[in-house]
């Protein structure tokens, strides 16, 4: 008799389903197409020889590599996937590749019920693997669709595990349940997409950033706009949104007069990043910040050695307030800066180094006022005021040496001397300006930053190998260049403002401006800006960009790719709070009182610098201490209420299935008349009870020796159960 | 511990989430979180309104198939279960079988219906206690279950042994006169074929029989018979196997016996039952009564009862009171293999088989 369709068979799909995206995702997480189909393909076949064409046997008997077999192979794929990881240091791909490999194998092997199981677990972890590798649309949409899949299989698996339990393993018709749990199935994905959605908004962003160094991050295809660091190692795209970050008006010195224009663009830094680790920009460690509360308009003048005279004014209208911090944008180094229109206090941030910039922290003005020099102080003047020969230099290099050599080679095809002791200081400029040259004609840019392989240099590979990159590229290995060849320098991050509105005179500066270049040292203390990025291709792609932003929202897929990247990926605490109001409500308190949290955490970390371990077991101790002193508490109220109810003074100590116990037995006495007095001895009680209720005397002295048996006389839970077994007795006596 | 292992992964995935501002990891994290109270809510709320009813079998039999009825009722949240597993908690007795049934899918409002197949392995009285119901549906992170204490106890009649016809036939081979019984054709039962002679009217021929063998054939009859047999099994120094056999056979003796419409009674102790009509009711009492255990003097009626000797375990005594006894020689019984072990299983698992007893013969 021809068998139908039964809840197994519909579970096999679900199965099946489920590897299969799950390893599509991984594969087109590490972008590598071919590698999908090179596992997808032994996978269905696996299936399809151990599953499909078994239908109707024993989940057990089903045909499949032997048991020693799978487990050469394993040993194998282990053996590979350490390696790998050892050579590699990619812990996340390694171990991801070994579960994709475990998963087909898996599905080759004969088989048992608990199997079905471990195939699930392994897809769900295999699909974390995929969100920690990558963040590519067709990824996403492969995870997409696997997480219904997920969610099926797992459903049925359960009703499946009943079935094994009860016997009848695989015999239960699909039809009985189809329809009902069709709908279950639907609503409860339903709750987890509502719910999901709603703890991807309301958890704040960048509180806990990296505490556990770059663990949970993810590894390539990163979508970065304006940030405070410049990171090669995790490539990724450049943002292409069009949303606008600020507006900005250029004036004069003595505000009379709007200077802006199209095609005079600015380059407006926002941090210096002078410490290089890696492929990776940062500002470092010893920077010292002087914190100035502010809460009116009033300027404040920044240390500087600029010149006087010859200055700007730059008037900057944020459109992302509600942030928590923001740079102080600027062209040039501020000599001052004034808040107008402050809605709350704000700390202002001035950094005392040598990079001198700015920052607010606490509330954004609505507009801010930033004063700069044209033009730098005299190198006499700079000499007297650091008080050092202008013609002595600080030995700068960089840790690469092939990079120090390229950056020769490019000086003596200049013609200009690559040695800094035998270099006089006045030609630091020109070959500053040398290697911007080189790198601007001999680099192609492209928004698709390419990703550096983990055992080599970022910047020393886009150098000598990759050859192509964004602007973050290019600033990065100009001034490893720089430093290759003894003049200091250092990477700027923050915006290109090019593009002019006529009609408010102000300049709209967007995400996808985000944009980074080169401060170099060309003389003592004078740092003069380098953009090693080629104008014209930079020009034009961000041109191309914007014309072509309007037709792209016309294609479905390009709509979904930027809303992928704009919604999801790229979703910040500034778009989180533009998207819950601006940091009003009970989502404000949180996010405020979790800021400051973290913020008064911030000493103790920084004692713990150099040991992110203990800083991380603190830290997660933080989280336990509190979780479990909750649960102790509670667990004592539990006991006080059952204490309270059974008439039990304290001091027993009776675990909670002792206690329960003990509830039903006093419980039963109750509702026939005998109320178990507080001071009162169990045992008393029940002795008492036997000669007033002879019915139930023998039932409640037994139960009561049980129960002390349990307590008192390690009696298990056999013991316990007659004690139970007694009190529904007791229960049940007319 | 798959909902503690599940609990632990979010833990460490909002960790990495936050430490790694990864967003498709923060998604993860709100999809466990909302796994989490998805199955809460779904395992929790079907216990809501839940009871069940218990429907036992008329007639339980050790070494068969049996199956109890669970009628589940709910009247609760409209929150539909799936993967209600049902199970009998501290079953006594008739080889304390695993009883477990499943309802697939349990409407959010009403009543169905689940079965759960077993095997007795033991006869005697099966006392069953509480019914618990359980599920870990949805995702198999918490696993829920409610218990109901519902005290009933049935009966389960002893595993009743095949015993060839030869053996019947040479235990009561005398009717009460000591005559030998012959063929008639005015008996009124049936005593075997042959083929069709001369004389034969046509109303004996056996026509079915005739068109399967393709020659004619008749039947011959037998007068009613009126044998009798009192049957005795001989427990005393076995164990609780051993035993659990003899009884199976002087059960499968009683119920030959009795089909072959021989009057067949039991000694055993004070629950002895007198001779009774041939046919099933009086059989019935005598597996009724063996299937509880009675005060018996095995040793009293034992004979030939030395060690390295086969032992006499059935004492027969036909109808002119002379006993006989049943030895060890291989005489083709066929005993339940269920009952053969002294085990009780739930079926579905391979029971069912029946195993050849060696250990059995008939000893005059």
């Amino acid at each position: 008799m021809k068998q139908g369709v039964t809840i197994l068979d519909v579970f096999r799909v679900c199965l099946l389903l489920t590897v299969a995206l799950a390893l599509c995702a991984y594969a087109l997480a590490e972008r590598a197409p071919g590698l999908a189909v090179a596992m997808v393909v032994p996978a269905v076949a696996g299936w399809y020889f151990t599953e499909w064409r078994r239908r109707g046997e024993s989940v057990e008997h089903a045909w499949g590599l032997p048991r020693l077999a799978a487990n050469v192979l394993l040993l194998g794929v282990l053996g590979g996937a350490s390696l790998r990881a050892w050579e590699t240091g990619e812990f996340v791909s390694a171990f991801s590749a070994f579960l994709c490999a475990i998963v087909v194998l898996k599905l080759w092997e004969k088989r048992e019920a608990s199997d079905y199981g471990q195939l699930l677990t392994m897809s769900a972890f295999l699909a974390v693997g995929a969100v920690l590798t990558g963040t590519s649309l067709p990824m996403g949409l492969a995870l997409v669709l696997m997480v219904p899949c997920l969610a099926a299989a797992a459903m049925l698996f359960q009703i499946l595990e009943s079935e094994r339990q009860a016997g009848i393993a695989g015999k239960t018709a699909w039809r009985s349940v189809s329809r009902p749990f069709s709908v279950v199935a639907g609503l409860s994905l339903l709750a987890g997409v509502v719910v999901s959605v709603v703890l991807f908004i309301v958890v704040p962003r960048g509180i806990g950033q990296e505490q556990f160094g770059r663990w949970g991050g993810v590894a390539i295809g990163r979508t970065t706009g304006f940030t405070n660091q410049v990171d090669l190692s995790r490539g990724g795209l450049i943002s292409e949104s069009q949303t606008t970050v600020m507006d900005v008006r250029l004036f004069s010195e003595g505000m009379d007069r709007n200077i802006g224009g199209e095609g005079l663009p600015l380059h407006m830094r926002g941090v210096v990043l002078s410490t290089y680790e890696r492929g990776r920009w940062h500002r470092g460690d010893t920077l010292e910040i002087q914190r100035v509360r502010r809460q009116s308009s009033q300027p404040l003048a920044f240390d500087t050695t600029d010149a006087a005279g010859n200055e700007r004014v730059l008037e900057v209208t944020p459109r992302r307030a509600g942030s928590r911090s923001t740079p102080i944008f600027t062209v040039n180094r501020p000599k001052s800066v004034e808040l107008i229109d402050l809605s709350r206090a704000t700390d202002v941030l001035l950094e005392t180094g040598p990079a001198v910039i700015g920052g607010l922290e606490g509330g954004w003005p609505r507009v801010y006022q930033v004063r700069y020099a044209m033009r730098g102080a005299s190198r006499s003047e700079l000499a007297a005021a650091m008080g050092s020969d202008e013609n002595v230099r600080r030995e700068i290099s960089f840790p690469v040496a092939r990079v120090r050599t390229t950056a020769a080679r490019i000086l003596r095809d200049a013609g200009i001397e690559p040695d800094p002791s035998l270099r006089e200081r006045d030609a630091d400029a020109g070959a500053a300006r040398a290697i911007e040259s080189y790198m601007r004609s001999n680099f192609t840019y492209t928004l698709e930053g390419p990703v550096a392989p983990l055992r080599d240099d970022p910047t020393d590979w886009f150098i000598h190998e990759g050859r192509a990159g964004h602007c973050e590229h290019f600033a990065s290995a100009m001034a490893a260049l720089c430093r290759g060849v003894g003049i200091d320098s250092r990477v700027v991050a923050g915006y290109l403002a090019g593009e002019f509105d006529e009609s408010t005179g102000s300049y709209i500066v967007r995400e996808a401006d985000a944009h980074a270049w080169v401060e170099a040292e060309v003389g003592v203390g004078r740092w003069e800006t380098f953009d090693p990025t080629p104008p014209s291709e930079l020009s034009a792609l961000q041109t191309a960009q914007r014309r072509s932003f309007l037709t792209r929202v016309a294609r479905l897929f390009d709509a979904v790719q930027a809303t992928w990247d704009g919604s999801i990926i790229s979703f910040d605490q500034g778009a989180r709070e533009r998207l819950l109001g601006g940091g009003s409500g009970s989502a404000g308190w949180v996010d405020s009182s979790l800021w400051n949290l973290a913020t008064s955490l911030r000493p103790l970390r920084e004692r713990m610098g150099g040991r992110p371990w203990w800083w991380g077991l603190a830290f997660v101790s933080m989280v336990v201490v509190p979780v479990t002193l909750v649960v102790l508490i509670g667990r004592a109220i539990v006991g006080w209420w059952q204490t309270r109810r059974v008439g039990m003074a304290g001091g027993w100590a009776f675990t909670p299935q002792q206690m329960r116990a003990l509830g039903l037995m006093l419980t039963a006495l109750r509702k026939r008349g005998h109320e178990k007095p507080a001071w009162m001895p169990l045992r008393t009680f029940a002795e008492e009870v036997a000669v007033r209720d002879p019915a139930v005397g023998s039932l409640a002295i037994g139960a009561a020796d049980a129960l002390m048996e349990a307590r008192f006389n390690s009696g298990g839970a056999a013991t316990l159960e007659r004690a139970r077994a007694l009190a529904a007795q007791i229960r049940r006596v007319p | 511990m798959g909902g503690l292992a599940y609990v632990l992964t979010t833990g460490v995935m909002v960790i990495g989430a936050v430490n790694g501002q990864n967003n498709l990891l923060f998604w993860f994290f709100g999809l466990a979180v909302a796994g989490l109270m998805v199955s809460g809510v779904l395992s929790g709320w079907v216990f809501i309104g839940l009871s069940i009813r218990r429907v036992l079998p008329g007639v339980l039999q050790a070494g068969t198939e049996s199956k109890i009825e669970y009628r589940v009722l709910r009247r609760g949240l409209p929150t539909p279960g799936f993967g209600l597993l049902i199970e009998e908690l501290d079953v006594e007795g008739a080889g304390e079988p695993r009883i477990t049934a499943m309802v697939a899918h349990m409407p959010a409002r009403g009543e169905t219906g689940a079965f759960a197949a077993f095997v007795p392995g033991r006869r005697g009285v099966m006392r069953l206690r509480r019914v618990r119901i359980s599920t870990s549906f949805p995702f198999g992170l918490v696993g829920k279950s409610v218990t109901f204490d519902i005290p009933e106890e049935v009966l389960v009649r002893p595993a009743e042994a095949v015993v060839p016809r030869r053996l019947l036939m040479s235990l009561g081979g005398r009717d009460d006169a000591g005559a030998q019984a012959r063929p008639s054709r005015s008996g009124e039962e049936f005593f075997s074929l042959r083929e069709f002679g001369s004389g034969d009217s046509l109303r004996s021929v056996a026509w079915r029989a005739t068109a399967r063998v393709g020659r004619p054939l008749v039947r011959e009859m037998s007068d009613r018979s009126s044998r009798r047999v009192v049957i005795e099994p001989v427990v005393a120094g076995l164990d609780g196997a051993g035993a659990e056999r003899v009884i199976s056979v002087a059960a499968g003796l009683a119920r030959s016996a009795s089909r072959a419409g021989w009057r067949v009674g039991l000694r055993w102790g004070e629950r002895s039952v007198r001779l009774g009509p041939g046919g099933s009711r009086n059989s019935d009492r005598i597996l009724e009564a063996l299937a509880i255990d009675a005060e018996v003097s095995g040793a009293r009626l034992e004979s030939g009862d030395d060690e390295g000797q086969a032992a006499t375990r059935i004492r027969v005594i036909d109808g002119r009171g002379d006993a006989r006894g049943l030895g060890s020689e291989d005489a083709g019984v066929e005993l339940p293999s269920i009952t053969a072990l002294g085990g009780a299983t739930s079926v579905g698992t391979g029971a069912g088989s029946v195993a050849r007893a060696s250990w059995w013969s008939l000893k005059s």
